[in-house]
């Protein structure tokens, strides 16, 4: 019986996701932090699966099958053969480690049973399983807009694999080579984000802001000393400078040695040595990615690369991928990270087990621009609004659009609530915070204010498709923030120091071009373009920014402040909304204006550093 | 703590194995016991093991340099 309604789940070890597929079309897929208020929840994604049945109108019994995006005893066999190879050392996280595997994961399939029985009937025989790299090649190229592509799959660490090769033609994959635990990428980046004092799995995107601040002055040190690397672009790390394997930290004092000094703590001051050290590793990791998809490259007929894993969330390297490697396309699943896995293995389900055809449209993903989460109508809007305790207006859309645009054009910051909820770590234009890029002071301002981070994190530009090309050096589409361009000369500014090799933060407050919010030290920015097909309320509304100020870009960052997950619902965009220092918020139809607002004090949650 | 992240599942759901309160007292003597069992597992069977293959030159987890090999990919299926 071929399969054609299938749920998959990621679940248990960082960002929990459900998707669902019904005969081939995503139909629905969300973080269970964003119901749970969580950040990063990697408990059993019981709203977010509940949210997918409800989306699709199924039963539990009415899914044909369940699939888990990895194999719990594959990787508990990687977790005993780590002890293997380092015992007698690592007794203390034998002792927790096994202990937990005894209680919880060694019965996986049973409680994941238990769990899903919660939703109604359900047949266990449904459940089935699938490998982690598997499930993340699944969603890099089935959704992709390719029939035949090369795979690269990147990250910490799954069950063994850490970087894994393979191809995908029509509805099969195939997985060649891969290199496996404790030799990973993703866990050599994160160990320099723990290193210069950020959270690993969330903080590496800082590690990536940092590097333009900085000269690559330890990456040569890195690649001859961390990192054994083959001509194919095939690595070890030499363990002798990682703990992460028994250890109770990621690095060890050899790796401080080597580094000059001991890890950054947490909040305190970052110097230039800190930029440094992320310029370096950033480098590193964009040399050894480019090693590895030169060598693809040369063995590959098809022209095509899809890249899936938490290291393809790195939109710096993508862009070096994209010039560099040789592939003339390629093509990244815009929720690489775990939570993309449970997409892949509802894939797996359809395509792999389910042997159902894929009919892939030229230019065109099936992702439907990552909109894949709840949306609300515009009574439910009102509701929920009315119910809070919201004073707004209800505008049609040609108004909504245009007021709103007049706003930002006055250097209002904009909260922007619109449709279905984006499915992965970017905010695309649905749950958004808006502002005007030409103001100088926005990032600070943004920064300090609205999101309650760090001054140095940059923002993202989204731009008109159509406009892409005059502002950025972009030769291709970016719909979901997953390359960085160069700001086109034409826009940049001349400025003192613009091209002092080690700017620093002091480069931050240049006015270096016309949008100076989205422009980064070394001209960059992490470009999404717009699209009226895909996103087209968003697409109007940049059009109507364009029009009063001949500026066809926004600066659109997630809308959550630091340390929570984004928006859902839009009592969670009002109270967001009225515990920062947002101007503005649209949701649906409605306007909301912060000043008219009578809700006395909404306390502003405690948010904790991440 | 890296290892116990990189290796530890998190627990299957809101409620489950948390115990109730009147197990409380009997949970936490089980798992001092499982912890004392494990910790002798570790010293009598895993390090033993460990020590031996070390010996034996068996590269459990390719912590080796290899000078000689001009591939550090491995085929798929062969962990």
């Amino acid at each position: 019986v071929p399969a054609l309604r299938i749920l998959g789940i990621s679940a248990f070890y960082h960002d929990s996701a459900a998707a669902l597929v019904q005969d081939g079309v995503i139909v629905a897929a969300a973080q269970e932090e964003r119901f749970s208020r969580k950040k990063n929840d990697r408990r059993f994604p019981q709203a977010a699966i509940g949210y997918c049945l409800e989306a699709a109108g199924l039963r539990i019994d009415q899914v044909d099958s369940v699939v888990f995006f990895e194999q719990p005893l594959l990787k508990f066999r990687r977790v005993a053969a780590t002890w293997l190879g380092f015992a007698p050392a690592g007794c203390g996280s034998f002792v927790r480690v096994m202990s937990s595997w005894l209680t919880v994961k060694l019965h996986q399939r049973r409680l994941l049973a238990q769990q899903l029985a919660r939703f109604g009937r359900f047949d266990a025989r449904r459940l089935r399983f699938t490998e982690h790299h598997l499930s993340h090649a699944a969603s890099a190229f089935f959704p992709s807009p390719f029939d035949e592509a090369a795979i690269l799959v990147v990250d910490g660490v799954g069950e063994f694999a850490t970087t894994t090769i393979g191809a995908g033609r029509g509805n099969r994959i195939v997985l060649h080579q891969q290199i496996n635990f404790p030799h990973s990428l993703g866990l050599l980046y994160a160990a320099f984000t723990a290193y210069l004092g950020f959270k690993v799995n969330s903080g590496e995107y800082k590690v990536m802001g940092l590097a333009p601040y900085g000269r690559p002055t330890h990456a040569q040190t890195i690649l001859d000393h961390l990192v054994h690397r083959k001509a194919d672009g095939s690595f070890r790390l030499d363990q002798r400078y990682f703990d992460y394997c028994i250890g109770a930290k990621m690095t060890t004092p050899l790796f401080d040695a080597l580094f000059g000094g001991p890890a950054r703590k947490p909040e305190s001051e970052l110097t230039q040595r800190h930029f440094d050290i992320a310029a370096s590793i950033q480098q590193a990791t964009e040399h050894i990615l480019l090693d590895i998809t030169r060598a693809m490259a040369r063995n590959d007929k098809t022209g095509n690369l899809c890249l899936a894993g938490g290291v393809a969330l790195n939109c710096v390297a993508n862009r070096k991928i994209l010039d560099g490697s040789g592939f003339k396309n390629i093509w990244v699943q815009p929720a690489s990270g775990d939570a993309g896995n449970a997409l892949g293995a509802a894939l797996v389900g359809h395509h792999l087990h389910g042997e159902q055809p894929r009919s892939p449209a030229p230019n065109r993903d099936t992702m439907q621009g990552a909109q894949l989460g709840p949306a609300f109508t515009q009574a439910q809007c009102e509701e929920r609004l009315r119910r809070a305790g919201a004073v707004f207006t209800v505008l049609d859309d040609a108004a909504l659009v245009a007021q709103t645009a007049q706003k930002l054009a006055d250097g209002q910051v904009v909260g922007w609530f619109q449709g279905r909820m984006e499915f992965g770590p970017r905010a695309l234009g649905n749950r958004s915070i808006l502002a005007d890029p030409r103001v100088v002071d926005m990032q600070r301002r943004l920064n300090l204010k609205i999101k309650f981070r760090e001054s140095f994190r940059p923002f993202a530009p989204s731009v008109l498709a159509e406009d892409a090309q005059a502002w950025f050096e972009l030769p291709v589409a970016s719909p979901y923030m997953l390359l960085v361009a160069d700001l086109n000369p034409l826009h940049r500014h001349a400025c003192e120091n613009r091209d002092d090799a080690a700017p620093g933060t002091a480069a931050l407050n240049l006015p270096r071009s016309s949008v100076p919010a989205v422009t980064h030290v070394d001209d960059s920015a992490r470009v999404q373009t717009v699209e009226a097909r895909t996103n087209g309320r968003f697409h109007a509304l940049l059009a109507a920014f364009k029009q009063h100020t001949g500026c066809p870009i926004l600066i659109n960052t997630s809308f959550n402040v630091r340390g929570e997950p984004i928006v859902c619902t839009p009592e969670d965009a009002f109270t967001c909304f009225m515990a920062t220092g947002m101007d503005v918020l649209a949701v649906g139809n409605c306007l909301l204006d912060k000043e008219a607002q009578t809700v006395s004090s909404v306390e502003r949650p405690d948010f904790e550093a991440d | 703590l890296p290892a116990d992240v990189l290796a530890t599942p998190a627990s299957a759901g809101p409620d489950s194995l948390a115990g109730s309160s009147s197990t409380k007292p009997l949970a936490a003597i089980a798992t001092l016991v499982m912890h004392g069992l494990l910790a002798l597992l570790f010293f009598v069977l895993v390090s033993p093991l460990a020590m031996l293959l070390r010996v034996l030159g068996v590269d459990v987890l390719g912590l080796r340099r290899d000078d000689r090999a001009t591939s550090y990919w491995r085929k798929t299926g062969s962990n």
